[in-house]
């Protein structure tokens, strides 16, 4: 593993607020830490906050990106246990937005010592309709059709014809990159990302799951249905499932203060059957 | 309003919806002409986009609206009534107030689109060639290994990486003992397919880590990390066994081998120390291979 210095500015990692529970909240697919920034002031007061960007999304160092360590979850799950194993974390709490929730699960069986529990947040295992008896919500074509969209897209962003004229895809020639932009502006590690994310199936991890977990869906969400939410709380043991009076798929942005409620109350349940095991 | 500037006679299609779930509020005619549909109340703007566009909608341009409050020129794709897809450019602004608003203006993209697919085609196309044309300058076309110039850009990061974990990096030079007689007695084709079999051997003996090549006529290269475990003399000594063993081609083939190891030589130092070593072997009869450690004193082990 690099050194903890490295790490740190590696994923971009910021570490903010008061308390003593830790709260690692990891960024979804598209986006980077910035989308927690309407949180921020609600869990502040109350949590030890670490963010980070994933290596290939929003400031952090395109120099270490691999696109055969990126081309799976996996890979995106090293990034939370190397920042954990760095800052020498114990007890967190994960928070993870959409893919995030899985790449998650995934570090929380790598390191189930440093990890107290995981918010999901409009999560989905598998975006893929597997008939009869799982409906992601999109067939393989219209995922493929993503791919050809995000191509189309990237050719008025930002460095699309770039990797052709440098040759070497995986070379560090993005570190001129803006790194203020909001949205991912990197046609290789984004679409590398969106493979990972939404032609995988990680279902069969449900039940594996070790630690107490809080599912926050959305009534309606085009990405995540209330069914993927259900069949998660149905495969997971140790879950609750609590459906947010709100539409949409960006539910910690449109709807922070009634995501920071659920995350305070699920912390302090944490407490209270900490408590009563003590006693 | 001026009945002549109203968003009815704009040839873009233009809307408002709520910002937390995209409800049309307020559409022009151009819209729902564009996009072949009927406009019923309370329709959301996702239901008119296709699924994959759907996915862009909600992880690029809702995060991008909701915290920068406007984005431009984002490529999506409206899915019209008997299922056509029609190439859209969407410009978006919020409009903050008690009761959030999204004000969008859609337009048709269809020739960019089709000028955008050839540029991905062409794009994808180059790719590829260029992932060819990089394999092929890597190889050797007479055995398929590594050739020369791979082999020095592999060498040059292997022993960087060496010098950072501070190992031993070994150099095995190997050479075909009396190659220019095979090619006078049997023939160059024979030559060949006797380059071609000790390429197979040696690839097939190498182990994981270690980079192996063609680096000239009837040379061989193999650079490899030490482990204390299985040094690279007995590597050669073993690789020297297994030549010397089987004839190839009919032909009873010996190699000889210098071998360098050192931690903090630059490859040019270790490739000439390899050649020194290689050069005396050679001397001392062939077929056998000399190992040096630097800063040390060589040892010669015969087959």
């Amino acid at each position: 593993m690099p050194p903890s210095n490295d790490i740190f500015t590696r994923n971009n990692v910021t570490i903010a607020g008061t308390g003593k529970q830790v709260l690692l909240l990891a960024h979804g697919f598209g986006c980077n830490q910035q989308m927690w920034r309407f949180l921020m002031p609600l869990l502040s007061p109350h949590f030890r906050i670490v963010l980070f960007d994933y290596v290939g999304s929003g400031a952090s160092d395109m120099q270490a990106y691999n696109k055969q360590r990126y081309a799976s979850l996996d890979g995106y799950a090293l990034d939370i246990i190397e920042i954990c194993e760095a800052l020498d974390l114990e007890n967190v709490i994960l928070c993870g937005h959409s893919v995030s929730s899985i790449i998650g699960l995934l570090a929380a069986q790598k390191i189930p010592q440093r990890i107290r529990a995981q918010i999901m947040i409009c999560p989905s295992p598998c975006f893929l309709n597997l008939p009869p008896d799982y409906l992601g919500g999109f067939a393989k074509t219209d995922l493929q059709e993503l791919m050809d969209l995000m191509d189309k897209n990237y050719i008025g962003w930002a460095q699309y014809l770039a990797p052709l004229v440098i040759g070497d895809p995986d070379a560090g020639q993005y570190s001129a990159e803006l790194s203020d932009s909001f949205c991912s502006t990197n046609p290789v590690t984004a679409k590398n990302f969106a493979k990972a994310t939404f032609f995988s199936d990680y279902r069969s991890l449900l039940p594996l799951n070790q630690h107490p977990v809080l599912l926050l869906q959305s009534e309606r969400d085009a990405l995540a249905s209330l069914f993927i939410g259900e069949y998660m709380q149905a495969h997971m043991p140790q879950s609750e499932l609590q459906v947010i009076e709100a539409k949409g798929h960006c539910l910690h942005m449109t709807h922070p203060q009634q995501v920071a409620d659920q995350i305070h109350v699920f912390s302090q349940r944490l407490d209270q059957t900490l408590t009563q095991t003590m006693e | 309003m001026d009945p002549v500037f109203t968003p009815d006679v704009f040839p873009c299609g233009c809307l408002v919806t709520t910002l937390s779930e995209q409800v049309i509020l307020r559409a022009n005619p151009y819209f729902y002409q564009e996009c072949q549909q009927d406009q019923i109340p309370r329709q959301r703007l996702s239901d008119f986009l296709t699924p994959a566009s759907k996915i862009v909608l909600e992880s690029f341009v809702m995060p991008m609206l909701l915290n920068l409050g406007h984005c431009e020129e984002i490529q999506l794709t409206i899915l019209g009534n008997s299922g056509e897809r029609l190439p859209v450019l969407v410009n978006a602004q919020v409009q903050q107030s008690a009761e959030p608003l999204i004000f969008w203006v859609i337009s048709s993209a269809k020739q960019r689109d089709k000028l955008y697919q050839e540029l991905v085609d062409l794009r994808n196309a180059l790719e590829e060639k260029a992932e060819r044309l990089e394999l092929l300058s890597q190889t050797d076309e007479l055995t398929g290994l590594l050739n020369r110039r791979a082999f020095i850009n592999r060498a040059q990061q292997l022993l960087k990486q060496a010098d950072r974990n501070q190992q031993n990096c070994s150099f095995l030079l190997l050479d075909i003992d009396y190659f220019k007689q095979i090619n006078d007695i049997h023939g160059h084709a024979c030559g060949d397919a006797v380059l071609r079999q000790l390429g197979q051997l040696l690839q097939t003996n190498c182990r994981e880590h270690d980079v192996l090549a063609r680096i000239g006529g009837e040379e061989f290269a193999i650079i490899c990390m030490d482990s204390p475990s299985d040094s690279a003399a007995d590597f050669a000594e073993k690789l020297l066994r297994l030549v010397s063993q089987q004839p190839i081609e009919g032909i009873a083939v010996t190699v000889s081998i210098g071998v360098a190891t050192a931690g903090q030589l630059s490859f040019e130092q270790l490739y000439k120390q390899a050649d020194l070593l290689l050069y005396e072997a050679k001397h001392a009869g062939r077929n056998r291979l000399v190992a040096a450690l630097y800063p040390a004193i060589p040892i010669t082990i015969e087959s």
